[in-house]
């Protein structure tokens, strides 16, 4: 009987501990997050195209079941039960932050690429009913044209970005507002330091200790934007600064090595190699006309008297 | 030497001129097709709904020009000949591969066995199953070429096929080529392949015959060597190399060196490389071969995937 205890136990144990593992977490703040707008057949069609890019290799095809089930946690199907239990906010988590064997798209998607990919997964679910965020309220009058400005301050060693609003011909410095500033690389923007808000004179400094390589001329280019893009609108500036590091690395195939071409070979190998053959061909040259020399020695006539034989 | 293997030695200036004549050809077609559109834009044309597409010209303008207009320009072999010998300048390639995220998808290897027409049983990239000692589990190993900085496969080829470029890639010329394998023999990674049969994609090549692309080695060649070439062709035209792009599981990073940024291939962050390296033990392998290569490993520490089967029962 007690053998029988213990099994029941540890199956019980076994069954907390399988779905506690299954179980993703994600913060009450997220849970309620709503696509701002809503959700229309090419933002499907968008979001079937990044999913067969970046979700399909383990997720499947939605309605098909043919999910990579050796994951663990299992990927599951999108458009399954549990999948689409999930409220929009906790897909729009899920997809953005990852976690184990499910990758951060945070950077990979925008965040409209993200709500593209939902309005693609919620389309196989046939009793879905959409709800759209509402206008979230600041403290910027409505109309106001929110302007960057991105400079170097010379005497604070730091990146000065600064927002101001116009509304009818009058500007106003905006401060509370959180702008992050990133550097473009060559496959994707750097982030330089965190988020941070700006102050009542719309101003925020990024210290800049200037060991950023630029280019060949310490150019870096420079991209400052407001965080929350869903709040105020897709509001950047660019600029290029000559603040960065100068660039002078050589091109990696510029000194001679022992390769394979003339051009590239070493200097004492193209002397070394060529005095050789150079002191190779006089040593042979030396012989050939010393037998001539023998040669023709030995075809002057000898006078009677002085032959010994 | 004759001189037509001259035109093909690695000449600088050759390719220079070479490029600059690709330039100014592109840039003729850039002002035939902008005059074009300015031409079409004075004359009344009935149909006033003609697409119009973005072109950037030789000198770097963005300009719109009516979709009837484009003329495609066929690149041809010495254009991509030269430019792939030159490579781009002032970068210096570098890849990173997190051996804790590695979970054996497997889809870099299809990922680039579709993009340079390889046979199955080819791999310019291959993730092996390893296990350092009997205690340690096994984890996955992607490995691709290292495109070392002292490449010993480019120092024993015997006719230039394979050669080093500025930007640090190490490419193979399959008209060049001889099918000699000494690289093959020379190269400790092992990361070479012999094209011992008809191309894969041979059907392929005879119904649209197309110009040899050295950065991609496609065609590929049968009686040559091929290998891994951190797609070329595509970090051109600013895109992460292909299996960086298809891996589903964030393993790899690749960047420039000079900007000491790297980019995860699944994720698209950029992060710092030193501090990647430093922060995380990055190690090349057979670092004692003085080879110097280009590809950096992430010890495959805190696995976040369950450990693969043991490499002895593949063999067993």
């Amino acid at each position: 009987m007690n053998k029988y205890f213990l099994i029941l136990i540890i199956c019980i144990c076994a069954v907390f501990k399988s779905s506690a593992q299954t179980e993703w977490v994600v913060p009450a703040e997220h849970q309620g997050k709503l696509s701002p707008v809503q959700f229309t057949e090419s933002m499907q069609q968008s979001g079937a195209d990044i999913f067969a890019a970046q979700c399909k290799v383990c997720h499947g095809m939605p309605g098909q079941g043919n999910f990579n089930a050796m994951l663990v946690p299992s990927p599951g199907d999108p458009a399954a039960q549990k999948f689409q239990s999930n409220t929009d906010g906790a897909i729009f988590y899920k997809v953005s932050e990852g976690r184990a064997t499910m990758p951060s798209f945070k950077s990979a998607l925008s965040k409209a690429d993200i709500w593209n990919v939902i309005s693609y997964v919620r389309s196989f679910n046939p009793t879905y009913v959409q709800e759209t965020a509402e206008k979230i309220e600041t403290n910027i009058a409505e109309g106001t044209l929110l302007t960057l400005a991105l400079k170097y301050d010379e005497i604070k060693k730091a990146v000065e970005v600064s927002l101001t609003g116009s509304l009818s011909q009058a500007t106003n410095p905006i401060g509370g507002v959180a702008i992050k500033l990133e550097a473009k690389r060559y496959f994707g923007n750097l982030p330089l330091g965190d988020v941070k808000t700006t102050n009542k004179e719309g101003l925020v400094y990024f210290p800049w200790d200037g060991i950023l390589p630029g280019d060949s001329l310490g150019n870096v280019h420079l991209i400052a934007q407001i965080e929350q893009a869903e709040v105020y609108g897709d509001v950047k500036t660019e600029k290029t600064l000559a603040i960065g590091q100068v660039n002078d690395k050589p091109a990696l195939n510029k000194d001679r090595a022992m390769w394979n071409t003339v051009d590239k070979a070493p200097l004492w190998i193209l002397f070394g190699y060529t005095g050789a053959v150079l002191t190779a061909w006089f040593f042979i040259f030396y012989v050939l006309f010393m037998i001539r020399k023998i040669f023709i020695v030995g075809k002057e006539p000898i006078a009677e008297d002085q032959k010994i034989i | 030497m004759g001189s037509d293997s001259r035109k093909n030695e690695l000449d600088s200036s050759k390719g220079k001129n070479s490029r600059r004549d690709f330039m100014r050809k592109l840039g003729l077609i850039g002002a035939a097709a902008s005059t074009g559109a300015v031409v079409s834009g004075f004359t009344p044309i009935a149909d006033t709904n003609e697409e119009y597409i973005k072109v950037l010209t030789a000198d770097n303008k963005l300009v719109e020009i009516p979709k009837s207009q484009v003329k495609k320009v066929k690149l041809d072999t010495e254009v991509l000949q030269s430019r792939g010998r030159v490579g781009l300048a002032g970068k210096r390639w570098v890849m990173v591969i997190d051996l804790a995220k590695c979970r054996n998808a497997r889809e870099c290897i299809k990922g680039c066995q579709e993009h340079h027409h390889l046979h199955p049983y080819q791999y310019h990239i291959n993730t092996l199953v390893m296990q350092d000692n009997p205690q340690s589990a096994p984890y996955n190993m992607p490995k691709p070429c290292m495109h070392c900085d002292n490449p010993p496969c480019v120092s024993v080829c015997p006719v230039d096929a394979t050669f080093k470029r500025q930007d640090g890639i190490v490419l193979i010329d399959n008209e060049r080529c001889i099918g000699c394998r000494f690289c093959m023999a020379a190269c400790p990674y092992s990361v070479r392949v012999f094209n011992w049969e008809k191309p894969f994609r041979e059907q392929l090549y005879q119904e649209e015959p197309m110009e040899y692309d050295v950065e991609a080695n496609v065609p590929q060649r049968k009686g040559t060597v091929t290998k891994c070439l951190f797609s070329a062709d595509c970090l051109r035209g600013g895109e992460l190399p292909t299996c960086v792009r298809s891996c589903p599981n964030g393993v790899f990073y690749f960047g420039d060196q000079n900007e000491n940024a790297v980019t995860n291939g699944t994720t698209r962050q950029t992060v710092v490389l030193s501090e990647l390296l430093e922060k995380n033990a990055g190690y090349r392998l057979m670092e004692e071969l003085g080879t110097k290569p280009r590809v950096y490993y992430l010890p495959p520490k805190d696995r976040v995937f369950d450990t693969p089967e043991k490499p002895d029962s593949h063999h067993s």
